[in-house]
């Protein structure tokens, strides 16, 4: 049984836990303000958040791509959000379910020219962010409503706490076991990362790779919408930066969760560790007090980090090898001369 | 450095093995000037490798490789090259997207005197004397297999090697062609070049080598000169076929029990042709294990595919006395096929999933109710499968790719256990397999036939073939030559049907090159041409003007003109940058922050009032944008990060360190460098005239030199380029240095524009420089667009933010229109190029499984045909 779970938990999905036991630990001894209650629920907050968007990522990811439209779909979604409701309660719901169905729409698109089409999924989602960034002035303008406040009712709900921990970490922890146990626990999400895993090899075992494939784009979509609008709600007041931080946040957290960047299984439950450390480091940093800009740089840093150690891994032998060749060559080269 | 001898490429006791698995034990050969020596073996037998050595794309273990008397010192095809061995390999190491005249051009690298210039002119000149069936201005990819082959030699003929290998130079050849080959190969013996000939067919081998050596398990068996072999006729060349084949192997298969007269005919295939193969007509009995043989890359792959969905094939076919159109994989599971391919990696097993979930993914209704998936379920049937098949693992979560080849092929072979159906098609059974595992794959598969079903085998291994079926049919450039049933059916009768087949390729496999239309390929041509683009972009450019101009009469101003030039120098100039990127299908998504950085930097470093004073602090940029460009390539090239990854985190990066050196808008930019960068020609920038002027040498040094050249093909097929002996990876680092430092001058143009430092101003500019390039006809898969294209397209780009004011359009406009325009051009881009693969039938589609031999001969691909080698 013990062999099995080591198996089943391998060492790639057991990094972010150290991350995290490491961050936390920091945190205790030079930053103890990090746990009162208005900070934690911030960083569960802000993790809930990111957990929501990353799932989406997630899939694309596991199906071999890579999203670059999370931004503009999240600020797109709170966009509508305040312009559709006008900041009232009666019309949240409406508002709601039309950012939903946007996004659905947004999702769709990017999956049927990706799958069917035959695009590269960079170009049609980084083409598809400008369109949904133009679109979004076009029809909503840089502001969304005479008061630009969201309805009462979603900013209660995401500023909610249980305790220390905001309701949106329960909500983004929710979404991601949901989808995970989904995808172990049903044909239809063992046949997603099976094509994600090795398309070819799916389609021998006759599953519709194209189907899942415009399916997963179409669900990241909704998911990055459902982001947006919980971050709107918590925001209070969205403006065009809501999703900016999002694209280089979720490859980050999906990264350190252990994913394969080249498709093909994943742990969600790890990307939402990932997203509970990239909270603390982000607290960590405001309450040093240093400036919003060494937190992307540490984001960036960690991307290198965990792509680079994934790498390594996976070609260890090249790369150990690449060493002692280029010193052999020097030598060489010194011999002759 | 040792005296000339006749002997123009030896190789001594040169030992080659893969994680484990021997490849080449002391294989030793000489190949003297003027001679052909022709080098014979069965699949796996150790050839290929001996040819990777030889001509430096492997590294021996042990021995020595000597060309012209000079030593091979490090594996490098650069240095083989220059020594004087060049290869004709049998998938061609041809660039499809490039023409005639620049391969041969591209095939001088090394061996001949490049030029600067390209001159396709003096290209014709060398293929003149050769007349050969295709002009020196088509492109490779509208050619057909054949051509392609005879161009590979053809091209390395003109360099009078001293060594020249020939992999299996006939395989896609007609008749004419042979004749036509073998004519070459005469004019090369009277040049006294030396001929490595690597061949299946014994007729060809009998008819030109002087010598023949014949290889088997990675050994040599011996050497034959004409005389000992080839006079005293079929007799001896029964001989060689023995030597090839071997001692009779000591494999117990599982018994024959010869099949029921009264049996159904479960599977039955008439006129059944595709691409690759046929018309073949095979049947299949219930009960009955079928072979297909052949040597390597004869059509059987082809064929078995499109009996299973995963290729499209045309004829009849029947299952069970009933007519069935068998489309896609999913239609042949619904009609009871079950396909296991033991091209494992790419095929059949999903390498990170564990071995349980490889083993019951065929399983459906069986793993639990409502589409759910019990684990108790799967482990129970696993655990009956691993039972009856033997399959060794450490825990049915150990993911796949820890196991042994054999314990991965019976866990495929699980799957049609697991889920048993009337017909089984198998390919390459034992690929890779140690000899335990395949006696319970035998095993297995004799049992699936006992219980009824008909098994279809295609393998490599005449032996296996010899042992497992009760009929075999052998095929030879894509038709079946020979029907083998009870007693025939044995490994030297099988071998020699192949061997001694005569003919050539059928109009089947040849003609769609030679026989496409004159109008199909013009419009291949004109639809692939990065002309097109250019053209398509000037019209909308014109149309635009046009009409903003009738719309407001202030477009044509001079100031509005030169607002709109300002607008879209620092866009030009990161267009072009990226362009290098794109051009060696690289991708940089930093150009945007590495702008920014620029301007935060220029307004700590660039701050002299004069020109000469700002010198220091401008290099000092450039330096930085060196170094953002090394650690891209490095981490790219060096480490294996996927490009859009690694330029993502160089991009945080770069952003957190611009906001962190400049918080808020602040410093000043120097006038020295301010006026140097906005000086005017009439309403002209001086500063666009340069980039203007820039692009267009670039665009010259892309188009008419043989660096450019070499950038291109390295852009459009690495394996090919490397197997010219480009340096493929310095070409890509350097491509992204390029990129980095034209985004540092492109923010160093913004920042003059803007007098201050500021932190995330060429946010913006990401999106919109892929844009224009796209827009230029450049393409993320390498090789294609342009730099004028990408200036014009950079041009498209500014003038929609310039007039969306005057047409009193919302701003937003602009941006809305820039990514539907990417999509657009990229979709165009798409459809001609997709037409090309209707036309050319060369570049898989996704739709198409992969069964170029390029993308088979991996290392690993490799190691598996020569663990079958070693482990008979």
């Amino acid at each position: 049984m013990a062999r099995d779970l080591s198996f089943r938990f391998a060492t790639r999905y057991r990094v972010v836990w150290l991350a995290l036991a490491l961050i936390v630990a920091l945190c205790a001894v030079d930053a103890p303000t990090v746990f009162h209650a208005v900070s934690l629920q911030l960083v569960f907050g802000l993790a809930g958040v990111l957990a929501i968007a990353s799932a989406g990522q997630l899939l694309v990811v596991m199906l071999g791509g890579i999203d670059l439209s999370v931004p503009a779909v999240m600020t797109f979604a709170g966009a509508i959000l305040v312009h559709q409701s006008g900041g009232h309660d009666g019309r949240l719901a409406g508002a709601v379910v039309l950012a939903l169905a946007v996004a659905l729409a947004i999702g769709l698109v990017n999956g049927l020219l990706i799958a069917v089409v035959g695009l590269n999924a960079l170009i049609v989602t980084l083409a598809m962010s400008g369109v949904v960034g133009g679109v979004s002035l076009l029809w909503i303008g840089a502001t969304y409503s005479p008061s630009g406040e969201v309805p009462a009712a979603i900013a209660k709900l995401a500023g909610h706490d249980v305790g220390p921990v905001s309701v949106l970490a329960f909500v983004g922890l929710g979404v991601l076991l949901l989808l995970g146990l989904a995808l172990r626990s049903s044909r239809v999400g063992r046949s997603f990362v099976c094509a994600g895993t090795n398309p070819v090899a799916a389609r021998v075992l006759g599953v519709r790779v194209t189907l899942y494939e415009v399916g997963g784009y179409a669900l990241a979509a909704v998911l990055y919408a459902v982001a947006g609008l919980l971050l709107a709600g918590l925001l209070k007041q969205p403006n065009a930066t809501l999703g900016d931080p999002y694209q280089l946040g979720t490859i980050v957290a999906v990264a350190l969760g252990g994913a394969s960047l080249g498709g093909g299984p994943a742990s969600f439950l790890c990307t939402a560790g990932a997203c509970v450390f990239l909270g603390f480091v982000d607290q960590y940093l405001q309450l040093k007090g240093v400036s919003g800009g060494v937190s992307q740089l540490v984001n960036g840093a960690l991307l290198v980090l965990a792509v680079a150690l994934v790498a390594v891994g996976a070609r260890g032998r090249a790369l150990l090898a690449f060493v002692p060749t280029t010193l052999r060559r020097i030598r060489r080269a010194g011999a002759t001369s | 450095m040792s005296t000339e001898t006749d002997n123009a490429l030896e190789l001594e006791q040169v030992s080659k093995s893969y994680v484990g698995v021997q490849a080449l034990t002391g294989a030793s050969l000489a190949c003297r000037r003027g001679e052909v020596h022709a080098l014979v073996g069965e699949n796996g037998a150790g050839k290929s490798t001996l040819i990777k050595i030889a001509s430096g794309a492997v590294a021996p273990d042990e021995g020595t490789v000597r060309i012209a008397g000079r030593q091979l010192t490090r594996p490098s095809p650069l240095l083989a090259r220059r020594l004087g061995l060049l290869t004709a390999y049998q998938d061609t190491s041809l660039v499809p997207g490039l023409t005639v005249a620049e391969n041969v051009v591209l095939s001088c690298h090394g061996v001949a005197q490049m030029g600067f210039r390209t001159r396709p002119g003096r290209a014709a000149e060398m293929l003149a004397g050769y007349d050969l069936p295709f002009a020196p201005s088509a492109v490779v990819a509208d050619l057909s297999p054949g051509a392609r082959q005879l161009l590979e030699v053809v091209r390395a003929l003109l360099h009078r090697p001293r060594v020249l290998l020939l992999d299996e130079p006939t395989a896609a050849l007609d008749a004419e062609s042979i004749q036509r080959l073998e004519a070459l190969v005469d004019g090369a013996l009277q040049d006294g070049t030396a001929v490595l000939y690597i061949s299946h067919r014994l007729d060809e081998v009998q008819r030109i080598a002087a010598r023949l050596t014949v290889i088997r398990d990675g050994r040599i068996q011996g050497t034959y000169t004409r005389e000992e072999w080839s006079d005293v006729g079929n007799a001896s060349v029964d001989d060689i076929v023995t030597l090839m084949v071997g001692e009779r192997t000591d494999l117990a298969f599982p018994p024959k029990p010869g099949v029921a007269p009264d049996a159904t005919v479960a599977l039955d295939a008439r006129g059944f042709r595709g691409d690759g193969f046929g018309p073949v007509a095979l049947h299949a009995h219930a009960g009955e294990i079928v072979g297909i043989a052949g040597a390597e890359g004869n059509g059987q792959r082809e064929l078995v595919r499109s009996l299973v969905g995963l290729r499209h094939g045309k004829g009849e076919l029947q299952l069970a006395g009933e007519a069935v159109a068998i489309r896609t994989p999913a239609a042949a599971i619904r009609h009871g096929i079950t396909f296991l391919s033991g091209d494992r990696a790419a095929e059949s097993t999903f390498a990170e999933l564990s071995v349980m979930e490889n083993g019951t993914t065929a399983m459906r209704d069986q793993l639990g109710p409502a589409g759910l998936v019990l684990r108790s379920r799967q482990r129970a049937g696993f655990a009956r499968a691993a039972q009856a098949l033997g399959i060794v693992h450490a825990s049915p979560d150990q993911p796949i790719r820890e196991l042994s080849g054999g314990n991965q092929q019976k866990t495929v072979l699980a799957r049609a256990l697991l889920r048993p159906g009337p017909v089984l098609v198998v390919d390459e059974p034992t690929q890779g397999v140690d000899a335990r595992a395949r006696l319970d794959i035998y095993r297995t598969l004799r049992t699936q036939a006992d219980d009824g079903a008909a098994v279809v085998v295609s393998s490599s291994d005449s032996a296996e073939l010899e042992g497992l079926c009760d009929r075999v049919y052998v095929l030879s450039r894509g038709r079946v030559v020979r029907e083998l049933a009870g007693e025939d059916v044995q490994e030297a009768t099988i071998v020699d049907a192949f061997v001694n087949a005569r003919g050539d390729s059928e109009e089947t496999t040849t003609a769609d090159g030679r026989a496409e239309p004159a109008r199909g390929a013009l419009r291949g041509r004109l639809l692939g041409s990065s002309w097109l683009p250019l053209g398509v972009l000037l019209a909308l450019i014109v149309g635009l003007g046009a009409y903003t101009q009738a719309r407001s009469s202030l477009f044509l101003s001079d100031a509005n003109l030169t607002s709109l030039f300002v607008l879209m120098l620092p866009l030009a100039a990161v267009a072009l940058g990226e362009q290098f990127t794109l051009l060696t299908a690289g991708f940089d998504i930093s150009i945007g922050s590495t702008m920014s950085l620029a301007v935060v930097l220029a307004s700590f470093w660039v701050t002299s009032p004069t020109l000469g004073g700002s010198i220091l602090g401008i290099l000092a940029c450039l330096g930085v944008g060196v170094a953002i460009g090394l650690f891209n390539g490095f981490v790219i090239r060096v480490v294996g990060v996927v490009a859009i990854v690694a330029t993502i985190a160089t991009l945080g990066i770069l952003q957190g360190l611009a906001i962190v050196l400049r918080p808020q808008p602040g410093g000043t930019i120097g006038f020295g460098l301010t006026d140097a960068l906005s000086a005017q020609i009439g309403f002209m920038p001086v500063a666009l005239i340069v980039v203007v002027a820039l692009a267009v040498l670039a665009e010259l040094w892309l188009r008419t030199t043989s660096s450019g050249l070499r950038w291109r093909a390295t852009g459009l097929a690495e394996e090919p380029s490397r197997r010219m002996g480009l340096s493929v990876d310095r070409i890509k680092i350097l491509s992204y240095v390029l990129c980095a430092v034209i985004a540092v001058v492109a923010g160093l143009l913004l920042s003059v524009q803007l007098g201050v430092g500021s932190n995330s101003v060429g946010s913006d500019f990401g999106l919109v420089a892929f844009t224009a390039c796209f827009l230029g006809g450049a393409a993320l898969t390498g090789g294609r667009g342009s730099f004028v294209g990408t200036l014009v397209g950079a041009l498209f780009v500014g003038m929609l933010t310039n007039v969306t004011p005057l047409l009193g359009w919302p701003e937003a406009t602009s941006r809305t229109a820039a990514g539907v325009l990417t999509i657009v051009a990229i979709v165009a881009y798409a459809a001609t190029s997709s037409g090309r693969v209707r036309l050319g039938g060369v570049w898989a589609g996704r739709a198409e499984a992969p069964l170029d031999p390029t993308t088979a001969t991996t290392p690993e691909a490799e190691m598996l045909a020569s663990h079958d080698a070693g482990t008979r």
